[in-house]
């Protein structure tokens, strides 16, 4: 009796113990996982060249609201008519979330405990996304940088950010948001070592739908993100933003 | 459950935590564990505000302090790096403002600075090297003495006010930072060293101080957002370049404002 007892007792305790050491090691296995991709993000990015005009991942415009397309339309026509007014970029301020991943400037991704930063080589922009958990970002008023917080589904950091100001377009043709937007990235290497970032916009203001876009990266051993400071680009006669070449 | 069996379960929990506890990734190199005193990660906000700072100006620098109390004794408005959004590194050695993060890898320490907008990055165990293009930031090299990060920067570009006074400095700026945290982890004392013979008769020390933030998250300063006409109506520039580049001009009549960008060739 005693004995079977003591069996039993030996069973269920290799079972506690197995299944515990099983959870324990499946979590640290994909800990270990998360921190090999991460470790394999890190470094130095230059975007790949998208259109003026960002679209869907299927190729087409947004799903834009009748004041939003009325609002696109006017900027695009300002734009082909030399009329830049309504993109801040032109006088150095700030690009926001997800315009400044769209410009011809590399950025770099490094990582410290539980923050990934984005450090971006246009005029010293960079974004620190908070990985310590799901809760809602705390922030008194939007920013064009927006408050991030990411995780990890498999391979795939997924960032969060809110508290997008309205100030800012999506494109450098002009593509308008509110600052109710929601932006969700997902990014993953993928199998030919660039780096991909599907981008998910809700925005009810804006958009009939949430829209996704796509925008990769590649590594450019000679990009380096320096000290950009734009006003002093423009005083030598420089644009502010690049054009892609 | 009998009382054993809920131990012997306890007792596997634990087990399987301490098991979770050492599966962690190995720290590559010599990075510090969370609990090191080498260990400056995290988000941190100054303890007070400075906004003069003691320097021992020798002739040159004195003659260019007294300008720029003449000019703002005139009442015009002084602009330096800080304010025509140009910051060097050393005004946020000399005026912390709002939050920083720091973020700390195996190669370096990278201070990111909510305002002014600002990245430092300070290469460990780096060495300077022999062709530095002068900037506002400078170039950055560390090494830890005991718990001491021991930061040493050069290549400065001349550009940079250390005060409210535009006390100034010149590309043969050096500064020695010697970054410490108390024992509870809550407070980062930085002893800074300037020198700048250009500009000072010796050396000299200053101390600021953060303390461990709340926040999740910076804000951000905006610096160019909207530069407007009236901004510079009175204004007096330490340097030429601190002129605006751009800056919005009111509309005439019916005219709306518009943002104007000065170039060189212009």
């Amino acid at each position: 009796m005693r004995s079977r007892s003591g069996n039993r007792l030996t069973a269920c305790t290799t079972a506690a113990l197995s299944a515990f050491l099983l959870a324990s090691g499946l979590y640290s296995q994909q800990t270990l996982a998360n921190e090999s991709v991460l470790a394999r993000m890190q470094g130095v990015w230059m975007p790949e060249p998208t259109p003026d005009e960002l679209r869907t991942v299927d190729g087409k415009r947004p799903p834009l609201t009748d004041e939003a397309a009325a609002i696109y339309e006017e900027r695009i026509a300002l734009r082909k008519a030399g009329d830049t007014s309504f993109d801040r970029t032109t006088w150095c301020a700030g690009p926001g979330m997800p315009r400044i991943l769209l410009m011809p400037y590399p950025f770099e991704i490094i990582s410290s405990q539980d923050r990934v930063a984005f450090i971006h080589g246009w005029y010293r922009w960079f974004r620190v996304v908070d990985m310590a958990g799901d809760a809602e970002p705390d922030f008194f008023y939007p920013t064009t940088m927006g408050f991030s917080v990411g995780r990890w589904e498999g391979d795939t950091l997924v960032i969060r950010t809110v508290g997008l100001s309205d100030v800012t377009t999506l494109d450098a043709a002009g593509l308008p948001h509110s600052d109710e937007m929601v932006l969700t990235e997902r990014l993953r290497l993928l199998p030919d070592g660039r780096l991909e970032n599907r981008l998910t916009i809700e925005d009810p203001q804006f958009y009939t739908s949430a829209w996704e876009a796509r925008v990769t990266f590649r590594r450019d051993p000679n990009a380096r993100v320096g000290d950009d400071v734009c006003p002093d680009r423009i005083a030598m006669g420089e644009p502010a933003v690049e054009e892609w070449r | 459950m009998s009382a054993y069996v809920t131990k012997v379960a306890l007792a596997a929990a634990a087990l399987a935590l301490m098991h979770a506890a050492s599966a962690q990734p190995p720290a590559s190199g010599d990075a510090p564990s969370a609990s090191s005193s080498r260990d400056l990660h995290g988000m941190w906000e100054p303890t007070r505000f400075h906004v003069l700072t003691d320097a021992p100006l020798n002739a040159a620098g004195e003659a260019l302090v007294q300008r720029n109390r003449a000019a703002m004794d005139s009442g015009r408005i002084m602009h330096t790096a800080w304010t025509s959004c140009r910051p060097g590194a050393i005004s946020s050695m000399t005026m912390p403002r709002e939050l920083i993060m720091i973020m700390q890898t195996p190669r370096e320490v990278v201070i990111l600075y909510e305002m002014p907008r600002m990245i430092r990055r300070i290469e460990l165990d780096g060495t300077h090297p022999n062709d530095i293009e002068p900037s506002y930031v400078g170039h950055s090299v560390g090494r830890w003495e005991g718990d001491t990060l021991v930061v040493e920067s050069i290549g400065f570009n001349g550009y940079g006010e250390l005060d409210a006074h535009g006390k100034p400095t010149s590309t043969r700026l050096r500064t020695v930072e010697r970054f410490t945290k108390s024992a509870d982890g809550e407070r980062l004392d930085i002893e800074i060293t300037i020198d700048d013979p250009e500009y000072y008769t010796e050396p000299f020390t200053i101390h600021r101080s953060w303390r461990r933030a709340e926040a999740r998250h910076q804000h951000e300063y905006d610096c160019m957002e909207n530069p407007r006409q009236e901004d510079f109506a009175n204004a007096y520039y330490v340097h030429d370049r601190y002129r605006p580049t751009c800056m919005r001009v009111q509309g005439e009549g019916m005219e709306p404002s518009r943002m104007v960008c000065r170039r060189e060739e212009q």
